[in-house]
């Protein structure tokens, strides 16, 4: 052991992508069994990811469950899972990366867990907290809403980032 | 983004091992503007006990970046297949995009403290740090990374100088390791901190700097005895002459001439023929022996990154003949071969004593670290023959890796001062590339030697004194 850094990401943050992957491949595969192999895809990249600290592997694990995640949407999955997979590919992109720069930076050998926890606890509070507000919102009053007027709502949301972004 | 830099690999013999924090600093390419901060100013801001920031640089990750595509993804494919679902899918994304957007730099103020189980250990001893960094600012740091500036010729042998941690306002996180010292006077300089807001779009790296000091004076470690070469000056002392006279080793007999000391009269043959002879014994005189110091940058050399360089073997040694020879009433003086100056002229008693071990433990040309300045090996060589008298012999330490070293002791030889090398190896034998090399350095020894000039050769790991005690052996035969 000398001055010498690994750069390969700690473990905890992977670990913790790939059993939330494995859930999530789990339930959508139960609505959508068309789901189930992007989910499986994803979890191979994330491990790939946790091993190799690639972070082109994690961008390709956090897409594969969010086409998953489009897929169960397409096989009319309940709408609480379709936000939970495509919430839960956001949260595991943001996982890996940010373990990937942690290895980069810190290395595998250094201790960085309390890092890690509430990185992924933001991101996690986030994705969770946006799902079920939508799927309140939708569930209360989307009966009989028109879909143009979600839409509507949806291009204000993207119009007001892009003002944030400026 | 942030480039991947790849670890440098190792190939021993090698120089210093690659910094953390510099390695660190290099890893990110980003179009972030750096603001020099003056440390006064900074320090007097601040009510509580921050340490100084040395410089401060915000980079932008570019980690969301395509993170709309999410959102227009799943609302598109919501709006073309009419399904709500997915239409609510795309909201998660706007959500993250607004999150990555919102993201801001924590304000970074952190007081570091670090404890250091020895403050003036020997070298090769292993001393504990402790570091603390209190957050003293206001915000919340969700995400920071402390990479600390271990000095260069240190090695961390337990333990990782590196943590990544999230810090409340006022509250402390620790971290240790282990250091194995060198020789020489060691500052912990700066620690780098690199803080990022929640969602990781900007990152702030922060140096701070720190003043800990950690001072590694080796002491000398004399040997018994060293061999020296039959080149002496008038005075009496214990290096054996080829001349007959008072002394103690027997030399030769000669005729009896009045005045001659009844006790150095032949009388076993005075009995045996009734002539009288007067026995003769080899005097022995004092030397002047200049130790020089082989110290240029490619002489900083090491088999392995825990090892000590070769540099640091040849001051050791030298550490230890140079009590060995003054207790032997010679004359010693020191001399270094590389950049920088450093010159002891030869010299008796305590004082020179005192003088040299001033110069083993301070001189920055004998430094732990390669020494920074230009050398040119010609004015060198004719500064340090220039100084030698005439009557000096040298005692060159160099690990002989190339052949300049060879050229300076063949020239030295040439000019009148008998040369002694003694080479602390620093080769291995790990790959083909480092057999090469250790067995140039074979040929070189035995070129020396060819050319009539003592080397010792001392393998790593191996005692000085047994070293030269053996090689004493053969150049006694």
């Amino acid at each position: 052991m000398t001055g010498e850094i690994d750069r390969l990401p700690p473990l905890h943050s992977g670990v913790a992508a790939v059993v939330m992957i494995g859930f999530l491949t789990l339930l959508a595969g139960v609505y959508a069994g068309l789901a189930a192999p992007f989910g499986v895809l994803s979890m191979f990249a994330a491990v790939v990811t946790m091993l190799r600290g690639w972070r082109r592997a994690a961008f390709w694990s956090g897409g594969l469950l969010f086409l998953g995640g489009i897929v169960a949407g397409i096989q009319n999955a309940p709408t609480v899972v379709v936000l939970l997979v495509v919430s839960g590919a956001v949260v595991a992109w943001d996982l890996l990366d940010n373990s990937v720069s942690l290895g980069e930076q810190l290395g595998r050998e250094a201790s960085t867990g309390r890092a890690e926890i509430v990185h992924v606890g933001g991101s996690a509070v986030l994705g969770l907290g946006v799902s079920l507000a939508g799927f309140a919102l939708y569930s209360v009053a989307g009966g009989g809403m028109p879909l143009s007027a979600l839409v509507f709502l949806l291009l204000s949301a993207v119009a007001l980032t892009s003002v944030l972004r400026n | 983004m942030i480039s991947r830099a790849s670890a440098t690999e190792s190939e021993g013999p090698t120089d210093v091992p690659d910094q953390d924090a510099r390695d660190v600093s290099e890893e990110t390419e980003g179009d972030g503007e750096t603001a020099e901060l003056d440390a006064d100013e900074r320090a007097g801001t601040d009510e509580n006990a921050a340490s100084p920031v040395v410089e401060s640089s915000d980079e932008p990750t570019h980690r969301w970046r395509g993170i709309s595509a999410v959102a227009f993804a799943a609302g598109g494919a919501g709006i073309v297949l009419s399904r709500p679902s997915l239409l609510l899918a795309g909201a998660i994304g706007v959500a993250y995009a607004a999150y990555a957007q919102a993201g801001t730099v924590p304000d970074v103020a952190l007081s570091v403290s670090r404890t250091l189980s020895d403050e003036s250990p020997e070298p090769g001893d292993e001393v504990d740090v402790v570091v603390t960094v209190t957050n003293e600012g206001e915000s919340f740091l969700p995400d920071l990374r402390l990479v600390d500036g271990v000095p260069e010729p240190l090695v961390v042998t337990d333990g990782v100088p590196r943590l990544g941690t999230a810090l409340r306002p006022g509250e402390s996180a620790s971290f240790d390791y282990t250091v194995t010292m060198g020789r020489g006077t060691h500052t912990f300089d700066h620690l780098l901190a690199i803080a990022r807001g929640m969602s990781g779009t900007v990152e702030r790296r922060v140096t701070l700097s720190t003043s800990d000091e950690i001072v590694c004076e080796p002491e000398f470690q004399p040997i018994s005895t060293m061999a020296l070469r039959a080149l002496t000056t008038r005075h009496a002392g214990r290096v054996e002459t080829r001349d007959g006279g008072e002394g103690i080793e027997f030399h030769s007999t000669r005729e009896y001439r009045p005045g001659d000391s009844l006790s150095r009269i032949d009388w076993n043959r005075h009995a045996r023929t009734g002539e009288l002879a007067t026995l003769r014994f080899r005097q022995e005189r004092s030397a002047t022996a200049v130790l020089v110091i082989d110290s240029r940058e490619a002489a900083y050399l090491r088999p392995s990154e825990n090892a000590p360089h070769a540099v640091d073997r040849s001051v050791q040694a030298a550490m230890s003949v140079f009590p060995a020879l003054l207790k032997e009433s010679n004359r010693v003086g020191v001399a270094a071969f590389g950049p920088g100056d450093a010159w002891l002229p030869p010299g008796l008693g305590s004082d020179q004593r005192a003088r040299a071990e001033e110069l083993f433990t301070s001189n920055p040309v004998l430094s732990a670290e390669i020494p920074d300045g230009e050398f040119y090996f010609a004015i060198q060589a004719k500064r340090l023959r220039k100084r030698l008298p005439d009557d000096a012999q040298v005692i060159l330490f160099s690990p002989l890796c190339d052949d300049g070293i060879v050229r300076l002791a063949r020239l030295l030889d040439a000019h009148g001062h008998l040369v002694t090398v003694i080479s602390p190896d620093p080769t291995t034998t790990e790959t083909a590339g480092h057999r090469l090399v250790a067995a140039e350095r074979i040929a070189r020894i035995v070129a020396l030697r060819g050319a009539g000039i003592r080397v010792a050769d001392l393998p790593e790991g191996t005692d000085v004194e047994t070293t030269l005690a053996r090689a004493a052996q053969r150049w006694s035969r």
